[in-house]
């Protein structure tokens, strides 16, 4: 046992070794047929608008003729900086599409993308040196506050559902919260959902607000940072047997889009992951062609209002919304 | 005046001291989780006496509690038999996820979809068993191993919620209110809890699972098939998981991957708690159900405060590390 324990110590070394005196790769195909690899670092893969992102940048890739490698990081900044690392160093992609990080989080994964000459697009991180084209996540948050507050009304009582750790969260939460502040007549409570729990948290946080505003209480609504949550209250409020309270979410998965057509769901801003994913991996694309030519862009793919009035229309239009 | 002191009264004193000092630290330790539930609901009841004591919110309490004690329960059979399950969080979603996918999508009818997901969880966890007794993987490996597959299972099972031809037999499942208007969830957990502890108290297995996770030697020695009994326990733990993440699904009406994975760590607290209630360090499921009570009644009234976010994990943090650190501290004194 002893033996062997010692010999893995030796031949792991040994690889780390050749790894750290492996001559640093620049951009380009790590394919000998010369076939383009786009890599994508997904923060959590699992997630229904994360996984519409990827199949859209995907698809485009594929037609494209690229090959599309996911690393699912469940989460943590940390396999985000090594998966780009590798993406860059050993991997060899020819772009890096990093997905709902901050960019502040990946630094060490844009260094590396930066050193190997390998564009990088982002899914809802700030436009920072060596991302060449990002989404906007603050759009859609302002989007879905305005159309609740022109609904809602600007006075009455909300539950806010939020989440200021995911990137494109905080800036829901921000454009949530500078709304909010402007409106002196909305009497906003706070919770921040928890990941994983965050179906579970929204289920107690909504039960326990509940019990502080009785039916009939006045004007009530809860706003979730996207749809987990907000499906949470839902079922919290299904449980009380509560049909006074509004709920709006963000994102739009097929869940959601059901709760909109059975009128448990009042209002939600769907984001159209797909398009944006095929908008990334074209900047992507696009910036590789244009070379030093090349200037950041922040892509805004709007959001599409979804309530009772609309759920035909955009089911009409978008048939595949609720698989 | 000169005072003399018969060395045989001061050491009986002394002797008196030291039993009232140990019988003091036993009863912290077995009883200071119910205390600390007592005085939360006195606390609560007096700041908030018309939105905390209601009925409304006591059952609202217990639906919250319902799913965690349900899955916390299954927990508590591999922790008595000395083992842990970090599986059990991720079994939830994914039973929660194919049930959904089984009726809306594959037009399986309801009865054999639950059925048979219940077998799957059930399935999880003989799997875990047999890794843990027959590989001799350690537990913890096993089951993380195992958990973290299935989210890959269930995410090629389906990438997106699946919530399109739910059927309202399905939803009324967690939803129903058909005995004195107590929701069904509240009802199956204590169906849930009765049956585990009478297997646990009542019967032979449970004697024999004490056994093993009192002195795993000794209980082989006596005879005790050591493995059957673990893959028991993990088995009736995958169950509990299933059902855990099928009523989830059904009170929301979909099937969400990953929608079950915060329980794990619910559970794991509720179970600890429980494990500093009633009895020396033991786990059993009374202690687990009062567990879940604490968590869900601290999480419950300082919402109803509108208590700034932060202090709900400060809170579930630190009354698990009071209440095991007590009571093992008590325990320890109280052997001195």
């Amino acid at each position: 046992m002893k033996k062997a324990l010692a010999l893995l110590a030796t031949a792991s070394v040994a690889a780390l070794a050749l790894v750290s005196c492996a001559p640093a790769a620049t951009g380009g195909s790590g394919d000998e047929g010369g076939q383009k690899t786009l890599g994508i670092v997904a923060l959590v893969a699992t997630d229904a608008l994360n996984a519409a992102v990827i199949e859209g940048a995907t698809e485009e890739a594929e037609a494209a003729g690229w090959k599309v490698v996911v690393t699912d990081t469940q989460g943590s900044p940390d396999k985000a900086n090594a998966a780009m690392t590798a993406f860059s160093t050993t991997q060899k992609v020819d772009a890096i599409l990093v997905s709902a990080f901050a960019s502040s989080s990946i630094g060490a994964g844009l260094a590396s993308a930066k050193a190997a000459e390998i564009p990088v697009v982002s899914w809802g991180g700030e436009l920072v040196d060596g991302i060449v084209a990002t989404s906007s996540a603050l759009k859609v948050g302002e989007d879905s506050v305005n159309a609740m507050l022109e609904d809602f009304g600007d006075e009455g009582e909300v539950l806010a559902l939020t989440y200021h750790t995911g990137v494109l969260c905080l800036y829901r939460g921000m454009a949530f919260e500078e709304a909010m502040g402007a409106t002196s007549g909305i009497d906003v409570t706070s919770n921040e959902v928890a990941i994983p729990g965050q179906v579970e948290d929204g289920t107690a946080f909504t039960s326990a607000w509940l019990a502080r505003h009785a039916e009939g209480s006045g004007p009530l609504a809860i706003w979730g940072a996207w749809d987990e949550p907000g499906m949470g209250a839902i079922a919290a409020l299904k449980q009380a047997g509560r049909t006074d309270v509004k709920v709006y979410s963000i994102n739009g998965a097929p869940n959601a889009l059901q709760a909109v057509q059975d009128g448990t769901m009042t209002q939600i801003i769907w984001q159209d992951g797909h398009t944006e994913g095929v908008e990334l991996f074209t900047a992507a694309a696009e910036s590789i062609e244009a070379g030093d030519a090349w200037e950041q862009k922040t892509i805004d793919v709007p959001g599409v209002l979804v309530d009772a009035d609309t759920i035909d229309d955009f089911l009409a239009e978008h048939p595949d919304a609720l698989s | 005046m000169t005072l003399t002191t018969d060395p045989g009264t001061a050491a009986a004193d002394v002797d008196r001291r030291r039993d009232r000092r140990r019988v003091a630290l036993v009863l912290l330790s077995r009883y200071g989780t119910l205390v600390g539930l007592l005085l939360m609901l006195i606390g609560f009841t007096i700041q908030a006496p018309t939105t905390f004591l209601t009925v409304p919110n006591f059952i609202n309490i217990l639906s919250q509690a319902s799913l965690t004690a349900i899955i916390a329960a299954g927990l508590t059979m591999t922790l008595v038999v000395g083992e842990f399950d970090l599986s059990i969080g991720y079994v939830a979603s994914f039973a929660g996820l194919i049930v959904v996918g089984f009726i809306a999508r594959d037009g399986v009818p309801l009865l054999l979809a639950l059925l048979l997901v219940l077998a799957v969880g059930g399935g999880i966890g003989a799997v875990n068993g047999l890794l843990v007794t027959k590989v001799r993987i350690n537990a913890v490996i096993a089951t993380l191993g195992i958990g973290t597959a299935l989210v890959g299972v269930g995410f090629a099972y389906s990438s997106f919620p699946i919530a399109a031809g739910v059927p309202v037999e399905f939803t009324s499942i967690a939803l129903g209110r058909p005995i004195l208007g107590i929701p069904n969830p509240i009802i199956i957990m204590f169906v849930v809890l009765a049956i585990l502890w009478i297997i646990l108290n009542k019967t032979d297995l449970g004697q024999k699972m004490q056994a093993v996770g009192g002195n795993i030697e000794a209980a082989r020695l006596s005879g005790i098939r050591v493995d059957r009994v673990k893959i028991f326990a993990f088995s009736t733990a995958g169950i509990c998981a299933a059902l855990t993440g099928m009523l989830l699904s059904s009170l929301l009406g979909s099937g969400t991957l990953a929608a079950a994975d915060g329980y794990l760590l619910d559970a794991f607290a509720a179970v600890f708690l429980g494990s500093a209630t009633l009895r020396d360090g033991e786990f059993h499921i009374l202690g687990t159900l009062i567990g879940v009570l604490i968590i869900a009644v601290g999480f419950n009234g300082l919402s109803i405060f509108g208590a700034p976010t932060f202090v709900q994990p400060i809170f579930k943090g630190a009354i698990l590390v009071l209440a095991v650190g007590l009571s093992t501290l008590a325990r320890r004194y109280a052997k001195a």
